[in-house]
Order: structure tokens, then C-alpha cells, then sequence
């Protein structure tokens, strides 16, 4: 390995002597002491901490949950948990769970507590109101990758066929949408073709803008495993312009200034054509190349790579990449037996997000390390169902339920049939993506919001512009969450929600793979759960607007119980009537196949017979994929069905190198990155709760290289200010040789003013994915004090 | 709720730094396995453990970052617990929350570090 242990200790040793105080802890008084040996019960389910989707059972002792271990026979995890993991049952019971609806005429009243039945009515009036008088694109969702498919798919119904509007978002656009963007470019189809059993069969794994040993650790953990266990025949490349715990395991470490991997990759793919590392036979059998709208042939692909050679792209990268580094890695990837890609926010959150995901694509169709075990292009997602809830499930502005285009007619019509309303209900008109919508907001187009299981206000990109609008009195929110959180303080209506475990529902994982959790325990005092909210809003909404197509839209699902029927309905009607024949199909995936599973089902799956094998394990691949095989239109082995190449082959773009949207300048002379802990997920409303997550991290640290701190004389611990052109932060600094020279980097998840970083960040986006560049932009860094006493903070 | 919680905060912080002032701040009491830990304040006990542990049990430290936990980023505190229910020796069930498979497999019996050194975990003693 590159690094050795000890020159690791040196470079990544958290010098933190800052100094605290000021407590009020926000964790349960009375930690309930009763364990494992306890448990009455065992009850099979998800954690909900990260996109893995790692099976867990949940201890019960008198239907109270009191532990949490791994499932070992599940393919996802094999029985591992991360800290989050192991810990995250902890919230359930904790004495802040919203517990009852809160409601605020005015943003500047105190919330009063109120009944349900009132609370429904005044959600219901305010929507129709909005409806009434602005149409019905003056109404919005916004949801969450952490909701369950069937609260995604009902809350969209609703939207769409109710309230007649693609208003319909969630916090996925912020972390997947350009990965998204990427497999729809390349591949024709949306989400990976293989899944995390490729990582045990690879002989080289290219991790790139991902810290997966912090961000998706169990992952991290089979693929230290496969490194450690073949030491000198597996080779693990660490691709990013920050030394993280993940560079641990890697033979090299690819440092590069922030933005420039664009470049690096077309210098990897023009070194596997001037070396002839590719593979012709699968290029001819199932390849296209293409510039701009053009199909041109290698030739022209090849002289358009002509500005990355890998001398040139070197000096576009600077940090310490040489040519000869980019032809090792590119040698590398092509001549393994096997190689994965692994990327996640460091190439998504970008202003060429999907260009970047096109750009490692293409490494893969060039050498033909696809649809094989041990070979994949592989997106890692960072919410549990962002996949299964969000991408599948409708919940984005332009997509309907199935991988549908809300812009093509037929598809519309199909969608309509099978709620049982008129065709033409569903506007043809994609809605606002999340930047646009919160922009509306601000301008006071949308009146009535909802949003579901998020903290918009602390999480979007340059947030103090939109919690402006969140917090205009002419905007009426809705929240549904379980904790308080930054958004729930700018709402007039807070509605308590069911955790999972507290509510049946479906989880879609990052490898296509659909997994439940059962109803095991109560809600806390009048929570609900979100489909029983949903149901019953939109009988309101129904009788306020006098529309029985909002009224049919619920009408399959009226009066049934909450915590199993109304789901199993809601699955059944979106699988059965929505997914049959789509490239995501989960027909055999009911509810009776889930629950059999110690896993899930990976789709396709199209029979509950197949479901029971656990489903498709590399699409495309004949010889994995039943669908292949039945959409086959040559007798190739491999079959690209995905709906959006009418062609049906790969496609290997020319895309030229752009920089970020903002690079630093002698103003903002900095490139500033932000990211996650392994500690924290998101906003902390439930890690910031939990005593071991909470103080292993109790703030948000930024990391600066210790060659900059030196010039700026920072030292570990010294408070620091951090500048753009759209707000400051201060907060505590961590010296390491982390981020390359010249960038700093900031832990994302601290919920108190002073240390929000999205104060800072840019709200530029992808012009095709419409993802933010959380990754990089430009400050200012200074040195205030010596270490300060600070305060941890969770609303 | 906010504003409580603000107004609780800001009255700590006074109560803590009029505290520190007198040196007369309250420390929590430690007890069970933590009596020989030194006296920890409220605000101490939000260090990460390895950032003093780093220094107090060097070898400890050492052997954890090499080991598989090391790499995999299982602190501390995984296995140990934190102040409210901190175990010296980590009980077998907290072990099994990763591990259920082989601790059924020795059905028992053993605990995990009677064969593989703690801390390192790499092969048997
Ligand atoms: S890796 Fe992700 S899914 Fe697995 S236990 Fe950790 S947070 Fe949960």
C-alpha cells in the first residue's frame, strides 16, 4: 500500500483541542439499560442511515425496542452495522418525538396543539384555497429519499391526479439525480446493472468523489476485505481531491484540484484507446459513440480526446497526478479481471454531474467491464430509498410511477388508466425541480407547500436565500416529520409521523433491491403514519374542491388499517398496475415474497418465483436477466432494453472538460468541499439525539492542509471563518493532510447558525440533473481566535 | 420549543462560565467501571475517546488503527458504549449486534477475545 500506517497517523490524526461548554444535551434522560438478553422479540427490517440498506432485526422487549444486530444471512450487510446502524433505534423512544399536529395561523405566533380532525381540514382548506385561486402548480411536495415507497407513491397520486400538478420533488434531486442523468445517458435505463456481490469477484475497484468508509461503511467494509484478503491481485484506486479514511486501503490515491476530474478520466480513456486496452468486439457488439447530437465513430472520439492526454489533463489536475499515474490507472481498469466504479456526491453534486458520470461510464463500455461478475459501473446512493421510493416511485418533477416520462402522452395515458381517472388528468408539463421550486417559493408563486421527512432549511445549497421564502407569511407549510427540525420551525402546520419499525413499508436500496420493514411498534402518543395522513387529507381535499377524482385517487385504499393493509394496498397497486413490464418491474415482489426474505428482491422480477430466488443480479446479462432475455432482439448475451436508447446500445460520450461554476479567484483565493461524517446522517435531527453519534462529533470541524494553515497560521482547534460571495461560517479547524493545498473541507450535518455551512455553498446546478454543486466553491478563509468554547445544537 | 431550548442553552452557558470563573464547576458523577476514569466534565465527555486515548493507552490506540475495526471505522464507542452504559469489557451482546453468527457458532462458550487478541482481532493468539 501507498500509505503506511503511520504516515496515515500523520496526515489524518484529529488535532482538535478545542475546548466546550454549555450543555443541554438533547439525549434521553433516562437511557432505558435493558439489551439483547432482554428482547422478547425480534423483528426483521432496514436501517434507514444510509442508501446500503444493511437488514437489521430490532430487539422488543414489551413491544418497546430495546436492540438492534445485523441480519447474516442478508446479501446486503452479512450481519455488519455501522455505528449509525447499531445505534439509530435509540431515537424511537427519545422524549422529543413530535407526538401530536402543531399549528401557527401566523409564522410568527407559537404553534398550539390541535386535533387531527382539525389539522386535516386546515392542510385540506389551505392546498384547495391555493388550488382554487393559483391552480394547482401553486401547490408542491417536497419529499424524501427516506420516505417508504408506498408515502413517495401515494403523496405523488395525490399531487398529480389530485391536485393536477408535476410539482412533485425530494431531497434525492440534491445527492442522485446527475447519477441518474449518467445511466440514462450511457446506458439507456436508470440504476446500476450490477449490485455489491460484484465488489467479492473484482480485481479492481476505482472509487472516485466517494469517502465510502465513512459515508456507506459496511460497503467499505467488503471492500476493504476483498483488498486486504488479496493483497498483491486486487488493486483499489482512490480517486478525490481529499485524503480520506477510505485512501487507507488504496494502492493509489489520485489527488486532484476539485472539478478536474473530467479531464482525468477522458486522459484514462484516451490512454485505453492509444494503448489499445479496449474491448473491440463489445464495442461493435453493443456501442455508439457520440458528440453533442452527433453519432461519430472511434476516430472522431479519439481526436476529441486529443486535449486530455494524459500530460495534458496532468497539469489541468495539478495535486499529484502525473501522466504516468493517469496510464497506470487506466491500465489498471482495463487489464483486471474485473473492475467496479464506485462514485457518489463527489461526482453527483456537481455543475457537470452527469458529464462526469458519462465520463466514467464510458471506462467501462470502452473495456467491457460490464453485465459480468466483478464488473460494474456502480452509483452509490446515499438515502436508503431514494432508489426504490424516489426513482422508481414518481417522486421526482418530470418522472411518473415505473421509470415514466411525465412529458410523453402514452405514458401519461398508462399512468391514468390504472388510477381509474380520466385521461389528460395528469398535466403533460414536467413541475419545478427542487432549486426551481424553492425559487418559486421565494417568489411567492407556490402557496401552499408540503414537505415530507426533510430539513429543506438546513440542507439545500446556499439555504439562507430559501429559508427566506420558507418563511414568507403568504406560504402555507405543511411538515411531516418525526423530530423538530430548522424546516418545522418556519412551518404552520407540523404533523407527527410514524418512524419505520413504527409503520409497514418498502425500502429501495442502491442495488436495486427492494426490501420491508414491518410494523413491530406503536407510534408515540397521536403519530401517524405519512399513507394514513395522506389518505385522509386528500377526502378532505376531495370535498373542498368538490372533485371526485381526488376522492378516487384514495378510494382503493379508504378504511383500511394503517399499519399493514393500507401499505400492502398501496404496494400492491403501484407494483402490480405500475411496474409490470417496466424495466423496474416488481411484480413478484409482494409484500408475501418480501416478507419471506431475509434480503429483498432485486428488479427485475417479474414472478413471485423468480422474487423468491432474490431477483435479477446483473440486467442485461441473459444469463441473470430474465427480461433480457425476453426483450432479446439478436442472440448477443447481452441485451440493453432500457427504454430511453431507442437503439438499444451503450452510448460513449466526447464531453469536454469544464471547471466548477465557481473557481477561486484572489478574492475567494479557496476551493471550498463539504461532506459527511461517519458519525452523522443529514441534518442530525436523529444522530444529533443519539449520545455515542453526538459526541463523537458534536460539530461541524473544517479540515484545512496543514501547508495552508501554516501560511495562515491556524492551528488545530483555532476557530476559522469561511466566506463566499453568499454567507460565513465560523468553525473549529482540523490541521490534516486531508484536502489538497488550496481547498478546504467542511462537515455538512452541524444544525447551528454559526456553523451551517449551506450558508455558504453555491446554489449552481446541472443543467440536465439539476443537482446542486454542494462540492465545490469558492471562500474566503481566516483565522478568528484560538480555540472557543462551543456549543453542540439540535432544535 | 426553539426558543426554550435556546434559552436553557444560553442559561448553561452562563451557569458553566460563572462556574469556570470560580472554579467551582459541577462534575458528572463517574461511577461502575468509569470510578478510575478521571473525573470527566458534562462538556469533556463530548471528546471523541480516541483523542485522549490516543496519548493515555498508546499501544490500545495502535492496535485498533491497524486492525480491521481501525480501518473499518468501528469506534470506540461500538463496542464499548459511552458514559451513560460504558463496558471495560465489552459484553458478548454487544459483540453480537455484528457478530451473532459466530458467537452462536461457539455457542457461547468462549468470548471473542479468548482467542483473538482484543483490539487487534487479527488471528488467534
Ligand atoms: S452502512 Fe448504512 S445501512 Fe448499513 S448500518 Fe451503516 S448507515 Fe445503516
Amino acid at each position: 500500500m501507498v500509505m503506511t500506517r503511520r504516515d496515515f497517523i500523520k496526515k489524518t490524526a484529529a488535532l482538535s483541542a478545542a475546548s466546550f461548554v454549555g450543555l443541554n444535551l438533547p439525549f434521553a434522560k433516562h437511557v432505558d439499560q435493558a439489551g439483547a438478553t432482554d428482547a422478547d422479540k425480534w423483528v426483521r427490517g432496514s436501517c434507514r442511515l444510509c442508501g446500503l440498506g444493511c437488514r437489521v432485526e430490532l430487539g422488543l422487549k414489551g413491544g418497546k425496542p430495546v436492540a438492534i444486530r445485523g441480519v447474516a444471512k442478508s446479501r446486503t450487510n452479512f450481519g455488519y452495522l455501522c455505528m449509525k446502524g447499531m445505534l439509530f433505534y435509540k431515537v424511537m423512544e427519545h422524549p422529543d418525538r413530535l407526538k401530536m399536529p402543531l399549528y401557527r395561523e401566523s409564522k410568527k405566533d407559537a404553534f398550539r396543539e390541535i386535533s387531527w380532525d382539525e389539522a386535516l381540514d386546515i392542510a385540506a382548506k389551505k392546498f384547495a384555497d391555493a388550488k382554487k385561486e393559483f391552480g394547482g402548480d401553486s401547490t408542491a411536495y417536497y419529499g424524501s429519499g427516506q420516505a417508504l415507497t408506498e408515502e413517495t407513491y401515494l403523496f405523488q397520486k395525490v399531487m398529480r391526479g389530485g391536485l393536477q400538478t408535476n410539482n412533485v420533488e425530494g431531497n434525492p434531486r440534491l445527492c442522485m439525480a446527475s447519477a441518474v442523468g449518467g445511466y440514462l445517458t450511457s446506458f439507456g435505463a436508470d440504476e446500476p446493472i450490477g449490485g455489491y456481490s460484484n465488489i467479492e469477484k473484482s480485481s479492481c475497484i476505482f472509487i472516485i468523489g466517494s469517502n465510502m468508509a465513512e459515508a456507506h461503511p459496511v460497503f467499505f467494509r467488503r471492500v476493504m476485505r476483498r483488498k486486504m484478503d488479496n493483497k498483491d491481485t486486487v488493486k483499489v484506486i482512490n480517486a478525490d481531491p481529499r485524503v480520506s479514511p477510505t485512501s487507507r486501503i488504496a494502492d493509489m490515491h489520485m489527488q486532484f484540484r476539485p472539478g478536474t476530474d473530467l479531464a482525468m478520466l477522458n486522459a484514462m480513456a484516451y490512454v485505453i484507446i492509444e494503448e489499445k486496452l479496449f474491448d473491440k468486439k463489445f464495442i461493435s457488439d453493443y456501442a455508439v459513440f457520440k458528440s453533442g447530437k452527433n453519432t461519430v465513430d472511434m476516430d472522431t472520439y479519439f481526436a476529441e480526446l486529443g486535449d486530455y492526454t494524459p500530460e495534458k489533463a496532468a497539469v489541468i489536475c495539478g495535486g499529484n497526478i502525473t501522466g504516468d499515474m493517469i496510464r497506470k490507472a487506466a491500465r489498471w481498469f482495463a487489464k483486471s479481471n474485473g473492475t467496479v466504479s464506485c462514485w457518489c456526491m463527489g461526482i453527483n453534486q456537481r455543475k457537470r454531474g452527469v458529464w462526469a458520470n458519462n465520463l466514467i461510464n464510458n471506462l467501462h463500455i470502452l473495456t467491457g467491464q460490464l453485465c459480468k461478475p466483478g464488473a460494474d459501473s456502480f452509483s452509490l446512493t446515499g438515502q436508503p430509498n431514494a432508489c426504490g421510493g424516489v426513482r422508481e416511485g414518481g417522486g421526482l418533477c418530470h418522472i411518473l410511477p415505473g421509470h415514466r416520462l411525465v412529458k410523453k402522452e402514452k405514458l401519461r395515458n398508462q399512468v391514468e388508466s390504472a388510477w381509474g381517472i380520466p385521461a389528460g388528468r395528469i398535466p403533460p408539463k414536467p413541475g419545478y425541480h427542487t432549486m426551481a421550486m424553492f425559487k418559486a417559493v421565494n417568489e411567492g408563486k407556490i402557496k401552499a407547500i408540503w414537505i415530507n421527512c426533510t430539513s429543506p432549511a438546513q440542507s439545500l445549497p446556499n439555504v439562507d436565500l430559501y429559508r427566506k421564502g420558507m418563511a414568507r407569511e403568504d406560504v402555507f407549510m405543511v411538515c411531516t416529520d418525526i423530530f423538530p427540525t430548522l424546516t418545522t420551525e418556519l412551518a404552520n402546520l407540523i404533523l407527527p409521523t410514524a418512524f419505520h419499525f413504527e409503520k409497514t413499508g418498502v425500502y429501495g436500496c442502491t442495488e436495486r433491491r427492494s426490501q420491508i420493514t414491518p410494523k413491530c411498534c406503536d407510534a408515540p402518543g397521536e403519530a401517524h403514519a405519512e399513507v394514513w395522513i395522506v389518505r385522509e387529507w386528500a377526502k378532505r381535499l376531495a370535498r373542498e374542491l368538490n372533485d371526485p377524482v381526488i376522492e378516487q385517487c384514495v378510494a382503493p385504499f379508504d378504511g383500511l388499517e394503517e399499519g399493514y393493509d393500507l401499505p400492502k394496498a398501496i404496494w400492491d397497486e403501484y407494483t402490480q398496475k405500475l411496474t409490470k413490464g417496466r424495466d423496474s418491474d416488481l411484480t413478484g415482489a409482494t409484500y408475501g415474497v418480501l416478507e419471506q426474505m431475509h434480503d429483498g428482491v432485486q428488479w427485475p422480477a417479474a414472478t413471485e418465483e423468480y422474487a423468491l430466488t432474490g431477483g435479477t443480479v446483473i440486467k442485461f446479462a441473459r444469463e441473470y436477466d430474465p427480461m433480457a432475455e425476453s426483450h432479446a432482439k439478436d442472440d448477443k448475451p447481452f441485451q440493453f432494453y432500457g427504454p430511453a436508447h431507442p437503439d438499444k446500445k451503450l452510448w460513449i460520450w466526447s464531453r469536454p472538460y469544464k471547471g466548477a461554476d465557481e473557481e477561486p479567484d484572489a478574492e475567494y483565493p479557496f476551493y471550498l468541499s463539504t461532506g459527511r461524517i461517519i458519525d452523522h446522517w443529514h441534518t442530525t435531527s436523529m444522530t444529533g439525539r443519539i449520545p455515542e453519534l453526538l459526541r463523537a462529533n458534536p460539530y461541524s470541524f473544517v479540515e484545512v492542509n496543514p501547508r495552508d494553515a501554516e501560511r495562515m497560521g491556524i492551528k488545530p482547534g483555532d476557530m476559522v471563518e469561511l466566506e463566499s460571495r453568499r454567507g460565513r461560517v465560523e468553525m473549529p479547524a482540523k490541521v490534516v493532510e486531508g484536502p489538497i493545498e488550496g481547498m478546504v473541507f467542511a462537515y455538512w450535518h452541524d444544525m447551528h447558525e454559526d456553523r451551517m455551512i449551506n450558508k455558504v455553498v453555491k446554489d449552481a446546478f446541472d443543467p440536465g440533473s439539476k443537482e446542486p454543486e454542494f462540492k465545490i466553491c469558492a471562500v474566503k478563509v481566516r483565522r478568528l481566535s484560538g480555540p472557543k468554547r462551543l456549543t453542540p445544537y439540535v432544535v | 420549543m426553539h426558543r426554550t431550548i435556546l434559552l436553557l442553552v444560553a442559561l448553561s452557558i452562563l451557569m458553566v462560565v460563572a462556574g469556570c470563573n470560580n472554579q467551582e464547576v459541577a462534575t458528572a458523577p463517574t461511577s461502575g467501571i468509569l470510578a478510575d476514569h478521571v473525573d470527566l466534565e458534562e462538556w469533556e465527555m463530548l471528546t471523541p475517546c480516541a483523542d485522549c486515548h490516543r496519548e493515555e493507552t498508546p499501544e490500545i490506540a495502535e492496535e485498533w488503527y491497524a486492525s480491521t475495526h481501525g480501518i473499518a471505522n468501528v469506534k470506540c464507542y461500538q463496542c464499548h458504549g459511552t458514559y451513560e452504559d460504558m463496558e471495560l469489557v465489552p459484553s458478548l451482546d454487544r459483540c453480537a449486534a455484528c457478530h451473532e453468527e459466530k458467537i452462536d457458532y461457539s455457542e457461547n462458550a468462549v468470548v471473542c477475545w479468548q482467542c483473538h487478541p482484543s483490539h487487534t482481532f487479527t488471528g488467534h493468539k
